[in-house]
């Protein structure tokens, strides 16, 4: 299926419709980054519909000693970024948490592929995500967020304590800075393009 | 028996509204405690505006599908304020979280209401992408878009 199978005359204009929206999820444990970097890339203040930690939470999301962070994702944060005139990309920061497994199937149903992001201090905390992503099939890459001031492991060394396939990258990035943020969407992209060229010569 | 029953003796001012946003006012509280009371579970406040319907209905309205308002289609009186709000941030191809969160509904609410106003042709909505997935095409134009950022 192509983008324009509708079938129509040629010359004749293509009839005015909507742009193909394009879903990629940002997953991964609390203050690892997902906001930050979907407004790394997004041509938009990242939306949301956050809202303030309440005490019963503490010691739940715990973002570790070193953070300032006060307020979690309740919800999820998104950005937007378009790519050309039909087609718009939007990039969903979703709760790492199981205890907002209730969202999973509605974020992640007609995502092209996910991100997840990792701490190297709280490796643990993305393991719900890929979890998920492995148990629905949908392509994914592991970004290692570097955070200033914070011991650092090597790739390889995340890749064998998070365990994921051999095919899957897995990246540094600094979550901050755009052309990084851009390249792991690449990552992404580039896997999901080989799978489906898989899967097309099958 | 239901749950509900426990909000039976709630004071009058605890039944917030959280989301039927910060501007708009139900027309007057009797309109209120008739709805709830003829509805079992009545009090299940953001699904009032929805007939108590969740989820994208049949129109399949996905967090990330696009809307786009219809112009020749001129508002109508019956609109709801809600649909009204739905259809105004809609100018310009909209996604379905991007509309709630601009006009500060649940996402859930404005995937029903959003399914209703495509299914009277108000509204227009994007495909999904998802059936592309395995188009090498356009993933391909896709690296493309993305790498000229």
């Amino acid at each position: 299926m192509s983008l324009h199978s509708d079938a129509r005359p040629m010359g004749q204009p293509p009839a005015k419709r909507p742009p193909i929206p394009v879903k990629i999820l940002i997953s991964g444990g609390f203050g690892v980054g997902k906001t930050t970097t979907v407004g790394a890339l997004s041509e938009i203040d990242p939306l949301s519909t956050e809202a303030p930690m309440t005490s019963a939470s503490v010691g739940i999301d715990d973002a570790g000693v070193a953070s300032q962070k006060t307020t979690t994702t309740v919800a999820m944060d998104f950005g937007r970024v378009t790519i050309d005139e039909s087609i718009i990309l939007y990039m969903f920061g979703t709760p790492g948490q199981d205890r907002f497994g209730f969202m999973w199937n509605d974020l992640a149903d007609g995502a092209l592929g996910g991100v997840v992001l990792v701490d190297p201090s709280r490796l643990e905390d993305c393991f719900v995500a890929l979890d998920y992503f492995e148990s629905i099939k949908l392509p994914y890459v592991v970004a290692v967020n570097s955070f200033a001031g914070r011991p650092t492991m090597t790739l390889d060394q995340v890749r064998h304590a998070v365990n994921v396939d051999p095919d899957v990258p897995v990246v540094a990035v600094d979550a901050r800075d755009r052309e990084q943020v851009k390249a792991v969407v690449l990552t992404l992209l580039r896997r999901i393009l080989a799978r489906a060229k898989a899967r097309s010569q099958r | 028996m239901s749950g509900y029953d426990d909000y039976e003796d709630e004071p009058q001012e605890s039944f917030g509204r959280p989301f039927l946003g910060r501007e708009i006012r139900l027309e007057s509280e009797e309109r209120f405690h008739n709805t709830a009371d003829d509805t079992p579970g009545g009090h299940n406040r953001p699904y009032l505006i929805t007939g108590g319907r969740t989820g994208g209905g049949a129109a399949n309205i996905g967090i990330e599908t696009l809307l786009i308002y219809e112009r020749q289609v001129q508002p109508d009186r019956t609109w709801s304020t809600e649909m009204m709000m739905i259809v105004r941030a809609c100018d310009r191809p909209v996604a379905c979280a991007e509309v709630a969160a601009r006009i500060g509904l649940p996402i859930g609410v404005v995937q029903v209401l959003a399914g209703d106003l495509v299914a009277a042709g108000v509204l227009q909505q994007s495909a999904s992408s998802a059936s592309l997935a395995d188009d090498v095409a356009f993933i391909e134009r896709l690296i493309h878009g993305v790498s000229a950022l």
